[in-house]
């Protein structure tokens, strides 16, 4: 019998790869598990829906266009994981993830994931379920439009009284 | 060519190729990629971001001088291909041997396959180029392998770099002429190439031989004698049939 495999994908951009500090955009998570016996798949994907405006300034989109249109780039790399072009027992995620590589700013990272151990079970999809549910929190924005409290309006008062609303009141 | 890449880039590409090994200190900021010979992402003093192989323990000369090499080789042609150096060994934090030490070039930089082919025609001209060096190195890991090719397109202009290139100069013990020419990026029948083709084999053959010997030659810290006559016998004899492996009529 084959052992399960797994992996978790953290999907950044970075917006320098030339350089170690450059800014880092959180753009999603893609797990995938496998049991070759009896040829299970489980695959999930967390992504944000798009970028911040802010986020966008620093990206490429002149070679990065998609990053514009987050949300359906990833459901597109999701199907594609979900049909690879190996076999069936192979992990999609890591074929897509070599397009992806340290070399290329949009990074499929891998994180580490635990399968659950033994034979095939169909409620390990609902433990794995669980996992994914704590990625979402990781995504917050790298950068945000800073909150601006503007200042409450008062009338000045006058100085000294006015000629002509005095003359008016008159 | 080298017009997309950055004045800090062209200072290191500079430097490295004017002191070929160096002590450079680093730190690991990656796995190493579990590839043949393996390699992983480092950060270099001042932040710069580069890709170091073989992985720890290994030692693999060849490999190391064959990157060097052919990195040199393309600085003398201003081909793009990203810039190398020898890291000279650390014990002390595992690394047993020399390794290769190849510069990041490209801020947004993008594998050739996650969409390259749709800048072909801005940059068939530069591909080509690089098929008749390819070819002329013996190069076989650069037939539209999508991930030894990155680019970036950058205020409408699009630039590529090539990377890796430790499959070459008779490496396996290749016989000198056993490598037909390289197929590239789909640039062979492109007609409009006819001109970069013809004009880059031109300055290869218009290379002093007496320079590309020193390219070899002063790798000898890493390279035994017998190594860099094999790989001179190869840049020699493909060079004196470089017309020939690419099917050009004079």
């Amino acid at each position: 019998m084959q052992q399960a495999k797994g992996a978790l994908w953290r999907i950044e951009y970075r917006t320098d790869v030339t350089q170690a500090n450059s800014l880092v955009v959180p753009v999603g998570y893609l797990m995938e598990a496998v049991w070759p016996t009896p040829g299970a798949k489980w695959l999930g994907i967390v992504v944000r829906r798009k970028l911040t405006p802010l986020e966008l300034d620093r990206v490429n989109l002149e070679t990065w266009p998609e990053l514009s249109t987050l949300e359906s780039f990833m459901i597109k790399t999701f199907d594609e994981v979900w049909q690879p072009t190996g076999a069936v027992t192979d992990l999609g995620s890591q074929l897509v993830a070599t397009r992806y590589s340290e070399h290329s700013a949009l990074h499929f990272a891998r994180d580490s994931i635990t399968i659950p151990e033994g034979d095939f079970d169909p409620s390990m999809f609902g433990k794995i379920y669980l996992d994914f549910l704590e990625l979402p929190q990781r995504l917050a924005p790298a950068l945000i439009a800073p909150v601006v409290t503007l200042p409450t309006w008062r009338r000045p008062a006058a100085a000294a009284p006015d000629v002509e609303q005095q003359t008016r009141a008159a | 060519m080298l017009r997309g890449f950055t004045a800090s880039v062209i200072g290191v590409a500079r430097q490295w190729f004017e002191h070929p090994i160096q002590p450079i200190a680093l730190e690991q900021a990656g796995l190493f990629t579990e590839t043949a010979d393996g390699a992983s992402r480092v950060v270099m003093q001042g932040g710069r971001v580069a890709y170091l192989k073989p992985r720890p323990q290994i030692v693999a000369n060849p490999v190391v001088a064959r990157e060097k090499i052919v990195a040199d080789l393309a600085h003398v042609l201003g081909l793009p291909v990203a810039p190398v150096v020898v890291r000279v060994a650390t014990p002390g934090d595992g690394f047993q041997g020399h390794t290769a030490l190849s510069l990041s070039c490209l801020p947004g930089a993008r594998h050739w396959d996650a969409g390259g082919i749709q800048h072909i025609a801005s940059v068939a001209g530069t591909l080509e180029r690089l098929r008749v060096f390819w070819t002329w190195i013996g190069d076989y890991d650069h037939n539209n392998h999508g991930q030894n090719l990155l680019y970036e397109v950058s205020d409408g202009h699009c630039q590529v770099v090539a990377i890796d290139h430790s499959y070459s100069l008779g490496k396996d013990n290749r016989a000198p002429l056993e490598q037909p020419a390289s197929d590239g990026y789909g640039t062979r029948d492109n007609q409009e190439c006819d001109h970069p083709r013809r004009e880059m084999t031109a300055t290869i053959m218009s290379l002093d031989w007496g320079n590309i010997k020193e390219i070899v030659q002063r790798l000898s810290d890493i390279l035994t004698s017998e190594e860099q006559g094999k790989i001179l016998e190869v840049l020699e004899k493909r060079r004196g049939g470089l017309r020939d492996l690419l099917g050009m009529k004079e």
